[in-house]
């Protein structure tokens, strides 16, 4: 059963029983009336035996198909046969008989009955038309969909026949059922039941009658309005007339009129303003119409002006759709795709690539993004792929769409950079090595000569030494710190949820003979988890606090790190109360080997922020400084905050209290 | 202060001539009376400690100060073979080299390599590090009888 049909169920099943009850009632008390038991009732013209065995029959066969529990095609199938057959025996032999002009031998006579016995109490026959109808029904409710609407049709035009010989009967219109030849004539409680189980026949095998008659929608509700008025008001109006015109207050004439006016304004009342909603509905539909149109329009503009290739697979993994760019990457129009699997189309290794991942969204739900390389004519191809699932009204998946972009050009640049990138780090390595150990012998060997030779130079002859032995000295240091610049970037690492605290206490710890010797104060807070390299983190915290350190002039060195939390970033200082600079160089001071002081005054290469600002802009953020000369310095970086939904690491650490090291306070 | 009875021996294995000499330089600096035998390449240092092995008057050196960058056989190999060979392994191997690559010194010391040391820039600090590897090694440590 449809779904539709399966929630009608239980009116189907009453109207069923309804029948099958009245029926057997019926059956039971003629029986009983026929054999003497029950006093004489007056059941003729009511119904007939034989017609209300077939009713009970039908009804059963109609119940025992709709019911739930789980039959055995082939038990249901001998039930339908033995039921139906049955109401095919007694009313074909019914018709049989009229047909052949009684040549055949009546009914009773097959259970030993005499008609006599029953005149005048209760018909055992029914009449030839109710036979033709249970034929006809029991046809119907054996055979299936097409041939029952169609039976169900003619049921129903049989049984308003009998219905209009019914109104007869009620408005006492002798005329109605008299041109129906009497033998014609069928018996009310065949005409009622009838109606119902043509009525049933036609809710089963109908597509659409439940939704017709039961829905919400503007043609329903004018159906069943519509079905009421026609059906009801002229009967109704009918009826009133007829008494009037009875009972002399109108004449025939005048009713007649009365009539005609009656029923024109009740239908009008009923059909007309259901027209006009009918209409808007209609209008709306056409609009509905065009915008979906349109919609669908502007979505084939997009797909076919979209770079990325974007394609539709159903759950069998066949092509439903597929946009101008996926027929261009990869040479296959739409003619040749659609319809076909992944598997027809691509080599095998590609495919089962696809199909992996297509599975992945069909049992996760969830879209799923991917890299896929494959290998064409030899060239490398590299795409980015995004697949989702598509759903339903119900929700429910009943296709992926893919939409990949390539990145062929981005990956062999990609590659190229890392080639480049270990280039560039093996050549640092040996330029460095390289480089200084020739260094290393001017120093040696300039030590030596002042060593072996103190004697006999003279205060110049020192002085031009030491001012050798300083060059070299410098030069290396130089070297190595053009190494870890370089280093920054070659041997950088991913950015991981790092805890800022644990860089911070790194730097600290490599720092802390200098803070010892220095007595410096260092003021801490509680930092957040951020996105970093934790060894180049440590790196700018060891910088920008052994700066503060070493710029700290005659004052005993204070620096402050503290952090402020902006939007998804996090922006750290460190904060001294050092010589500071003039506020024009902010810039300057973080280009490579610039210096603001005298070589003498402090020591350095001047590399210490470039190396920091490389770092941080590695990282995504920026730095910058602020100071008044004399006044200390104050130093800001920003670093991405770990997103809240990287399960990974790092519930951030609210800002707390701040903690003192460092000094005489060290513990 | 126990004074070694007759003067340690001690096997340089270094390419670089200017490393050589300041090496000699150092070593002449501080009491201790020492013997210095200076190879220049690794294949060399093999031969020469092979055939000291075999020889009856048993020359092999005390000490054996290694650079690990060599020509033909490097730093690295010349250590895996002392180390392979009964009669050598038994020799401390000191590490004295240029590079402070740190899979460089977790490989000497993988490879049975006594300690290592990273040769400093000054003359000054490489004489202290040199008098400071006799002290340890001549006066301080007890070696085998070889």
């Amino acid at each position: 059963m449809t779904e539709e049909q399966y929630a009608y169920r239980p009116l189907i099943r009453t109207i069923l029983l309804v029948v099958l009850y009245a029926n057997l009632a019926f059956l039971l008390g003629g029986s009983l009336v026929l054999l003497g038991a029950l006093p004489f009732i007056a059941l003729f013209q009511f119904g007939s035996l034989s017609a209300s065995l077939c009713f009970i029959l039908l009804a059963g066969l109609g119940l025992h198909n709709i019911s739930e529990e789980k039959v055995e095609p082939r038990r249901a199938l001998i039930l339908a046969i033995v039921l139906g057959g049955f109401v095919l025996l007694i009313a074909g032999w019914t018709l049989l008989e009229a047909l052949s002009g009684s040549a055949i031998a009546p009914l009773e006579s097959l259970i030993g009955l005499d008609r006599s016995a029953s005149v005048g109490k209760v018909q055992l026959e029914m009449s030839p038309m109710t036979a033709l109808a249970l034929i006809m029904l029991a046809v119907g409710f054996l055979a299936k969909d097409k041939l029952a609407r169609f039976i169900a049709w003619f049921v129903g035009i049989a049984a308003g026949l009998g219905m209009a010989a019914m109104i007869g009967y009620f408005f006492d219109v002798s005329r109605l059922y008299e041109f129906i030849p009497g033998a014609y004539k069928m018996a009310i409680l065949s005409v009622l039941s009838l109606l119902l189980m043509a009525f049933v026949l036609f809710i089963l095998y109908s597509p659409g009658s439940i939704d017709l008659l039961f829905g919400k929608r503007a043609t329903s509700v004018f159906a069943r309005r519509l079905l009421v008025t026609v059906l009801v008001s002229p009967l109704l109006s009918g009826y009133v007339l007829l008494l009037g015109v009875r009972s002399g207050w109108v004449t025939e004439g005048t009713g007649l009129a009365f009539f005609a006016v009656a029923s024109v304004a009740i239908n009008a009342i009923a059909v007309f303003p259901a027209t006009f909603q009918l209409n808007r509905a209609e209008q709306a539909r056409e609009e509905a119409e065009l915008q979906f149109l349109e919609s669908e329009s502007r979505l084939q503009a997009i797909m076919d002006n979209a770079s990325a290739a974007i394609t539709v697979k159903d759950l069998d993994g066949k092509y439903v759709l597929a946009n101008r760019a996926f027929a261009q990457i990869t040479g296959l129009s739409n003619a040749r795709i659609l319809g076909r699997t992944d598997r027809e189309l691509f080599p095998d290794e590609v495919a089962a690539i696809y199909k992996e991942h297509d599975g992945e969204v069909l049992n996760g739900g969830k879209q799923v993004e991917s890299e896929e390389e494959i290998f064409e004519n030899g060239d490398k191809r590299a795409f980015i792929s995004m697949r989702f699932p598509l759903r339903d009204a119900e929700d429910e998946i009943y296709a992926v769409c893919s939409i990949s972009t390539e990145i062929t050009q981005r990956k062999e640049m990609e590659d190229a950079l890392k080639t480049s990138n270990k280039e560039l780090e093996q050549f640092a390595y040996v330029a460095s090595h390289d480089l200084q150990e020739p260094l290393r012998m001017v120093t040696s060997y300039m030590d030596l000569l002042e060593r072996k030779y103190t004697d006999l130079l003279d205060e110049d002859g020192k002085e031009f030494i030491h001012f050798a032995v300083d060059g070299a000295a410098r030069m290396q240091r130089l070297i190595l710190d053009l190494l870890a610049f370089s280093r920054v970037g070659t041997k950088g690492k991913e950015l991981i949820p790092t805890d800022s605290n644990l860089a911070l206490n790194r730097a600290l710890h490599n720092l802390s003979m200098r803070i010892e010797e220095t007595q410096a104060e260092i003021e801490t807070e509680d930092l957040p988890a951020v996105m970093a390299d934790e060894d180049q983190l440590v790196q700018i915290f060891q910088n920008l606090i052994g700066n503060g350190i070493k710029f700290a002039g005659e004052e005993t060195p204070k620096v402050q790190v503290a952090v402020k939390l902006k939007g998804d970033e996090a922006e750290f200082m460190v904060e001294d109360n050092g010589i500071g600079f003039d506020p024009q160089h902010s810039d300057r001071i973080f280009v490579i080997f610039q210096r603001l002081n005298n070589r003498t005054e402090y020591e350095g290469t001047g590399i210490g922020l470039a190396i920091c600002k490389k770092i941080v802009e590695r990282h995504g953020g920026h730095i910058r400084a602020e100071s008044e000369p004399g006044k200390g310095s104050r130093f800001f970086f920003t670093l991405a905050l770990v997103p809240e939904d990287d399960g990974r690491v790092g519930v951030f650490q609210p800002v707390g209290e701040a903690q003192i090291i460092g000094g005489a306070d060290s513990h | 202060m126990d004074e070694a009875l007759h003067p340690v021996k001690i096997l340089l294995v270094e390419d670089n001539p200017g490393d050589i000499r300041l090496a000699q330089e150092a070593l002449k600096e501080g009491k201790l009376n020492n013997e210095l035998r200076v190879v220049m390449d690794g294949e060399e240092a093999i031969a020469f400690l092979e055939e000291a092995a075999q020889n009856e008057e048993k020359e092999l050196p005390d000490l054996i100060l290694l650079d690990l960058n060599l020509p033909k056989k490097n730093g690295r190999e010349v250590l895996t073979d002392i180390k392979a060979r009964a009669e050598l392994r038994h020799i401390p191997v000191v590490v004295l080299t240029t590079s402070e690559d740190e899979m460089d010194i977790n490989e000497s010391y993988k490879q049975y390599a006594s300690s290592y040391i990273v040769k400093p820039v000054s003359m000054n600090k490489f004489i202290k590090v040199i008098g400071g590897l006799k002290e340890y090694w001549f006066t301080v440590v007890k070696l085998p009888k070889n």
